[in-house]
C-alpha cells in the first residue's frame, strides 16, 4: 500500500463513513455466521451456537463501538464541543481575552483596510469595457508628453494595424454662461472613436456618434452626472436644453453614468463635467506638428502592448524618414502604454509601502498574542499534563490550542472589520490620492475572504507555538510543582525568540517611517523661489466671443488689476499665464541671436505670459535689470525677464541684459531680455528650478503673431487673509462682466501645502502604523519581562537572601532583557538597510541609509525597551525574600 | 504482532485470523475476538496491512486481510526485537536458576 492509499485509508472515517460502517457491519455479521457454524459443528444447537459466538465476541454491540471510538480520533465531530470549552475558558479571564482581542483587531482592521485600498485601486480593473485592452499612445515617452497632433491620429489609423479603434481626446477650461450663475469647468473634447472606446453610454439621452464629430454638426454637447445634478438639478428633461460654452451656443445631448472618467482625469485635480465633440476636418491638410491631444486605442484582441508599441513606432520612424516629422537626438519616442500602468504607475509604490507596513504589524500583533497564549498556557501546565497523564494524545491538546487562539483571531477579524470600514472611510475621506478619492472602497466579498485567511493565518501563527510547546509538556516536571517549570530552556527560547522578531520588525518600521518624516521636512523647506503666503490666486478667461481684439483683453486686465490693487488691505495684484503649482507649464523653443545650440543642447524655455506686477505680487525676487512694466504695451520695443537658470545656461559667463532672442526657428520678431528673476519651481516642489522666460502679456501678440492669452491666473497680495478680499474681489468682477466665472480662488499657501499632501499622506500613515508596532513591541516585552521576572521570583528571593543587592536583581533582569533586544535590534537594523532600498524612491533630500535616521532609532527602540523592561526588574527587586521563598 | 504474522502467511478473513491465532499459539491464546477487529483497523491505518473484499470457498463475501510491504518490514523488525528481549529474559533467568 502506497502512503497515498495509506492517507486514504485514515481519512476515510471522515469522508466515507457510511460505506465503512456497512462494511465492518458485514465483517462481523460474517464472523458471527462462521461462529456459529463452528458451533453447530461441535455439537451445539443453533440457537445455542448463537448465543455462544456473541458472548465470545464480547456482544452484538462492543467490537463496533471500539472500532468507531477509534475512527472518532480522527474526524472533526469534536470540534463544536472543543469551541465552547475553550470560550468558557477565555471568558474567565476576560482581561486577556480582550488584550489578546484588541491586538487581532488592530493588526487584521489595519492590514484589511490597506487591502482594501490596494485592492480597490491597482487591482480591480478600471470602469472602461475591455479594460485591459485599453491603451494610451505616448510620444517622447522619456519626458512622459502624451500630446499628438490631429494629423498624427489620423496617420496612425492609415498606418497602424494593431487597433480595433483609435481616438483622440484633450481637455480645455470652458466658461459656463446662461440661465445659471457663471460658471468655469473643465470640458473635455473627444472624437467619436475615443468616446466608444472608453464606453461611454448615455443614462439619459445619447452619446455623440461619428455623425457629431465633424466640423459644422458639433454643435453638441454631454453633460457628465455631477454637472447633470449641480447645474440642472438632474431634469430628465435636459435633453435639447442649450448652453453657452466660451460664447458657443451648443445643444445637449444626454447625460454620462457618474462614474464615467477621462483616464487622465483619475490623476487630475478638476475631473472634465462637460463633453464635446472634437471635430476633426479629414479632408484638410492637418499640420503635423500642432500637438494638444492624447491619443486612446483599443487593441485587436490578442494584441499585446508590446506588439501594438512596436507598430506604433514602426508608424512614426516611417514618418521621420519621410521628413513629417522631426525627431532631435532620436529623443521622441513612442509607445502604447495600458490605461492601468499608465494611471496607476505612481500609486503602486506607496501603496505596497503601506501593505508591507501593516503586515509588519500583523506579525508583531501575532507574536503579541502568541506570548500572552504562552503565558498563560504555562499557568496551565498541571492541566495539560493531567490531561496527557490521562491519555489525551498530543493532536487533541494541540487541537486545543489551536481552537483557543482561533477564538480570538475569529473575534479580532470581527472587531478588525469594524476598524477597517472606519479607517477606511477615514482614508477615503482624508487622502489626496485622487485615485483612492474617485474609485472609491469598499468591504465586499474579495476583501471578506481576505479577512478570513488573515484569521486563519493568524490562528496558526499565534497558536502553534504555544500548542506544540505545551503537546511536549514534562509530565512528572510539570505536575510536581513550580520549580520544575523553570528548568525548560525551550520555552524561554521562544518567548526569546518572538521579542527578538517583534524588535526587530518594529525597528524596520520606525526607521521607513522616520526617514519618510525626514524627507517630508525637507520637502517642506525647499525654497520654492516665491512666497505663498498671504497670495490670493485665482482663475479667468475672457471668450472670444465678447472680447474679439487683444487690446480689449489686455484693456480689461489692466483695469481689473488696477481696480484690485486699489482695494483696502490689497499690497499688489497681478496676473499670469499659469501661477506655480497649479498646473504644468510647458515650453516653448527660442532662437538665440549670438548662439546656436550646440549637439544635445535645446533653447527651451517654460513660457510665462505676465502682467505688470506679476513677480512682485508673488514674491519672485529679482536678480538684475528691470522688472516687466506698464510701458511695456503691445507697441513699444520688445522685451523679456529671464530666469537665472535661463541666463546661466543660454548665456554662460556673459551679462544677460540686453541679450535677444525669438520664439520658435522662424523669422520673428526679436525680444530684448531687460532683467533677470531667481528661478521658481513651478510643476512639482521637487523639480530643478524652471528655465523661464516671461513675456508681457501686452506683446504676447506681436511675439508670437497668433492670438492673445485669454485665460489668466491673477494674484492679489494681501495684508491679512487673503479670502478676506475675495468678495470684494468678485464684486468688481461682476461689474465688469456680469457673466465672467471666477474659477478656482484659494489660497496660494494651499496650493503649496496640497502639492506635499501626496508624501505627507503616505509618511502620516506609515508613521501611524509604526507607531501602533513601537507600542505593540513595547507592551510585548513588558509582559514577557513581567512575565519571565515572576517566574524567577524564588529565584530572586534567594539572591537577595543571600545579600545580593537591589540593584543587582534589577540589573539582572534589565540584562535579560535588553539583551534580547539589542539581538532584535541588530536585526531589524540589518533588515532595515536591506529593505529602505524599497523607498528610496520616496525620499527627498535624506539618504536611504541616513546615519541620523539609523542611529537615533535604535537609540529610542532601546530606550523605550529599557523602560519597558525596567518596571518589571524594579518588582522583581523589590519581592520580598521571606515571601519569595514561601511561594514555593 | 501475532496478527501481522497470520495475515503474512496468507491472505485470511477475520473470523480465520482468530482461528489461527488460536491454533499457532497451541490454544494457549484463545482470541478476545472483540478487540480483534479495533486491532486490524489500527493496522489498517498504519498501512501495514491491506484489506480486499473476495468471495469465500463457500461463495460468500468476506473481507480478507494481508500484510503489506511496510508491513513485512515492521514485522521483521519487531521480530528481532522481540528476539532481542527473549534472549535477555533467558539469560537472566538462565542465569538466576
Amino acid at each position: 500500500m502506497s502512503w497515498i492509499e495509506a492517507l486514504r485509508e485514515r481519512l476515510r472515517p471522515v469522508f466515507d463513513r457510511e460505506r465503512l460502517q456497512a462494511e465492518m457491519d458485514e465483517e462481523l455479521a460474517f464472523h458471527l455466521e462462521r461462529e456459529v457454524e463452528r458451533n453447530v459443528a461441535s455439537g451445539m444447537s443453533p440457537r445455542q451456537a448463537r448465543r455462544a459466538a456473541r458472548a465470545r465476541m464480547g456482544g452484538a454491540i462492543r467490537p463496533r463501538e471500539s472500532v468507531r471510538r477509534l475512527w472518532r480520533g480522527i474526524e472533526l465531530g469534536g470540534l463544536g464541543q472543543e469551541s465552547r470549552l475553550a470560550a468558557r475558558r477565555l471568558a474567565r479571564r476576560p482581561a486577556f481575552t480582550l488584550v489578546a482581542v484588541l491586538t487581532f483587531g488592530l493588526g487584521i482592521g489595519a492590514t484589511t483596510a490597506i487591502f482594501s485600498l490596494v485592492r480597490g485601486v491597482l487591482i480591480r480593473p478600471l470602469p472602461y469595457p475591455d479594460a485591459d485592452r485599453l491603451v494610451m499612445i505616448w510620444n517622447a515617452s522619456r519626458s512622459r508628453e502624451t500630446w499628438f497632433s490631429e494629423r498624427e491620429l489620423l496617420e496612425y489609423e492609415r498606418a497602424t494595424s494593431s487597433f480595433e479603434r483609435l481616438g483622440a481626446y484633450t481637455t480645455l477650461d470652458v466658461n459656463l454662461t446662461e440661465d445659471a450663475e457663471p460658471e468655469r469647468i473643465t470640458a473635455g473634447a473627444l472624437t467619436a472613436g475615443a468616446l466608444s472606446i472608453l464606453g461611454a453610454h448615455a443614462v439619459v439621452g445619447r452619446a455623440f456618434t461619428t455623425e457629431e464629430d465633424q466640423p459644422g454638426r458639433n454643435d453638441v454637447a454631454l453633460l457628465s452626472h455631477e454637472l447633470w445634478q449641480r447645474r440642472y438639478g438632474g431634469d430628465p428633461d435636459v435633453v435639447g436644453r442649450a448652453l453657452t460654452a466660451n460664447g458657443n451656443r451648443l445643444r445637449v445631448l444626454g447625460v454620462l453614468p457618474p462614474d464615467f472618467r477621462l483616464p487622465a482625469d483619475y490623476r487630475a485635480e478638476r475631473p472634465a463635467e462637460l463633453f464635446v465633440p472634437l471635430a476633426i476636418d479629414r479632408t484638410a491638410d492637418l499640420p503635423w506638428g500642432s500637438r494638444s491631444f492624447h491619443i486612446v486605442g483599443r487593441l485587436l484582441p490578442g494584441v499585446t502592448p508590446e506588439a501594438a508599441s512596436a507598430d506604433v513606432r514602426a508608424a512614426g520612424r516611417a514618418w521621420e524618414r519621410a521628413g513629417y516629422v522631426d525627431n532631435i537626438d532620436g529623443r521622441l519616442d513612442r509607445d502604447a502604454v495600458p490605461f492601468d500602468e499608465f494611471l496607476l504607475a505612481d500609486m503602486r509604490t506607496p501603496l505596497f509601502l503601506l501593505m508591507g507596513a501593516v503586515a509588519f504589524m500583523l506579525l508583531i500583533a501575532c507574536a503579541n498574542v502568541a506570548h500572552l497564549l504562552l503565558a498563560r498556557a504555562e499557568s496551565r501546565r498541571a492541566e495539560v499534563a493531567v490531561s496527557a497523564a490521562l491519555g489525551a494524545g498530543r493532536a487533541r491538546l494541540v487541537r486545543q490550542f489551536l481552537v483557543e487562539s482561533g477564538l480570538l483571531a475569529a473575534a479580532g477579524t470581527a472587531l478588525g472589520l469594524a476598524i477597517a470600514a472606519i479607517g477606511m472611510r477615514a482614508v477615503v475621506a482624508v487622502t489626496p490620492i485622487q485615485a483612492i478619492r474617485l474609485r472609491g472602497v469598499e468591504l465586499d466579498a474579495g476583501v471578506l475572504a481576505f479577512a478570513g485567511l488573515l484569521t486563519i493565518a493568524t490562528t496558526l501563527l499565534a497558536g502553534l507555538a504555544p500548542a506544540l510547546q505545551l503537546s511536549r509538556v514534562d509530565l512528572v516536571a510539570a505536575m510536581g510543582g513550580t520549580r520544575g517549570a523553570d528548568r525548560a530552556g525551550g520555552r524561554r527560547r521562544v518567548r526569546r525568540l518572538l521579542v527578538m522578531g517583534e524588535t526587530a520588525l518594529s525597528l524596520v518600521l520606525v526607521i521607513g517611517a522616520v526617514l519618510l518624516g525626514r524627507s517630508l521636512a525637507s520637502l517642506r523647506s525647499i525654497d520654492l523661489g516665491f512666497r505663498p503666503a498671504r497670495v490670493l490666486a485665482f482663475d479667468l478667461a475672457l471668450p472670444a466671443s465678447s472680447y474679439p481684439e487683444s487690446e480689449r483683453v489686455d484693456d480689461f486686465y489692466r483695469t481689473l488689476l488696477g481696480r484690485i490693487s486699489e482695494l483696502p488691505g490689497v499690497e499688489r495684484a497681478g496676473a499670469a499665464r499659469l501661477v506655480p503649482l497649479r498646473g504644468s507649464i510647458g515650453t516653448w523653443s527660442v532662437t538665440l541671436e549670438d548662439r546656436a545650440p550646440e549637439p544635445g543642447e535645446e533653447f527651451e524655455p517654460a513660457w510665462q505670459i505676465v502682467t505688470p506686477g506679476y513677480p512682485e505680487t508673488m514674491g519672485i525676487e529679482r536678480v538684475a535689470g528691470r522688472s516687466i512694466e506698464s510701458s511695456d504695451r503691445a507697441d513699444a520695443p520688445l522685451v523679456a525677464v529671464v530666469s537665472r537658470t535661463m541666463a546661466d545656461r543660454f548665456w554662460p559667463g556673459e551679462d544677460p541684459l540686453g541679450k535677444r532672442f525669438h520664439l520658435g526657428t522662424l523669422d520673428q520678431p526679436w525680444i530684448e531680455v531687460v532683467g533677470v528673476v531667481r528661478s521658481p519651481r513651478h510643476n512639482a516642489v521637487v523639480e530643478d528650478p524652471r528655465v523661464e522666460m516671461y513675456i508681457p502679456h501686452a506683446q504676447w501678440p506681436v511675439v508670437t503673431g497668433g492670438g492673445v492669452q485669454r485665460g489668466m491666473s491673477v494674484v492679489v497680495r494681501t495684508e491679512g487673509d487673503p479670502l478676506a478680499v475675495l468678495p470684494a474681489v468678485r464684486r468688481i468682477v461682476r461689474e465688469m462682466d456680469a457673466s465672467l466665472p471666477i474659477a478656482e480662488a484659494r489660497r496660494l499657501d494651499d496650493v503649496a501645502a496640497e502639492a506635499l499632501a501626496e508624501p505627507r499622506f503616505t509618511s502620516l500613515m506609515l508613521g501611524l502604523f509604526a507607531a501602533l508596532a513601537l507600542a505593540l513591541a513595547a507592551i510585548g516585552l513588558y509582559g514577557v519581562t513581567s512575565y519571565a521576572a515572576s517566574r524567577r521570583t524564588n529565584e530572586m528571593g534567594i539572591r537577595l537572601a543571600l545579600g545580593a543587592g537591589r540593584s543587582n536583581v534589577t540589573r539582572l533582569v534589565l540584562r535579560d532583557a535588553l539583551g534580547t533586544v539589542m539581538a532584535g535590534v541588530a536585526l531589524g537594523g540589518l533588515g532595515a538597510l536591506w529593505l529602505t532600498r524599497f523607498l528610496a524612491g520616496q525620499l527627498y533630500g535624506v539618504s536611504r541609509l541616513d546615519p541620523f535616521t539609523f542611529v537615533a532609532v535604535p537609540a529610542l527602540l532601546l530606550c523605550v525597551a529599557a523602560v519597558a523592561a525596567y518596571l518589571p526588574a524594579r518588582r522583581a527587586a523589590r519581592v520580598s525574600p521571606v515571601n519569595a521563598l514561601r511561594a514555593e | 504482532m501475532m496478527i501481522l504474522k497470520v495475515v503474512s502467511l496468507e491472505a485470511e478473513h477475520g473470523w480465520g485470523i482468530g482461528q489461527r491465532l488460536e491454533l499457532m499459539s497451541d490454544g494457549v491464546f484463545e482470541v478476545n475476538q472483540g478487540s480483534l477487529y479495533p486491532a486490524l483497523q489500527r493496522l489498517l491505518r498504519k498501512g501495514w496491512i491491506t484489506s480486499e473484499w473476495r468471495t469465500t470457498d463457500s461463495g460468500r463475501r468476506a473481507r480478507y486481510y494481508r500484510t503489506t510491504k511496510r508491513g513485512e518490514r515492521e514485522l521483521a523488525a519487531e521480530r528481532d526485537t522481540w528476539d532481542r528481549q527473549v534472549r535477555a529474559v533467558e539469560r537472566v533467568l538462565g542465569w538466576a536458576t
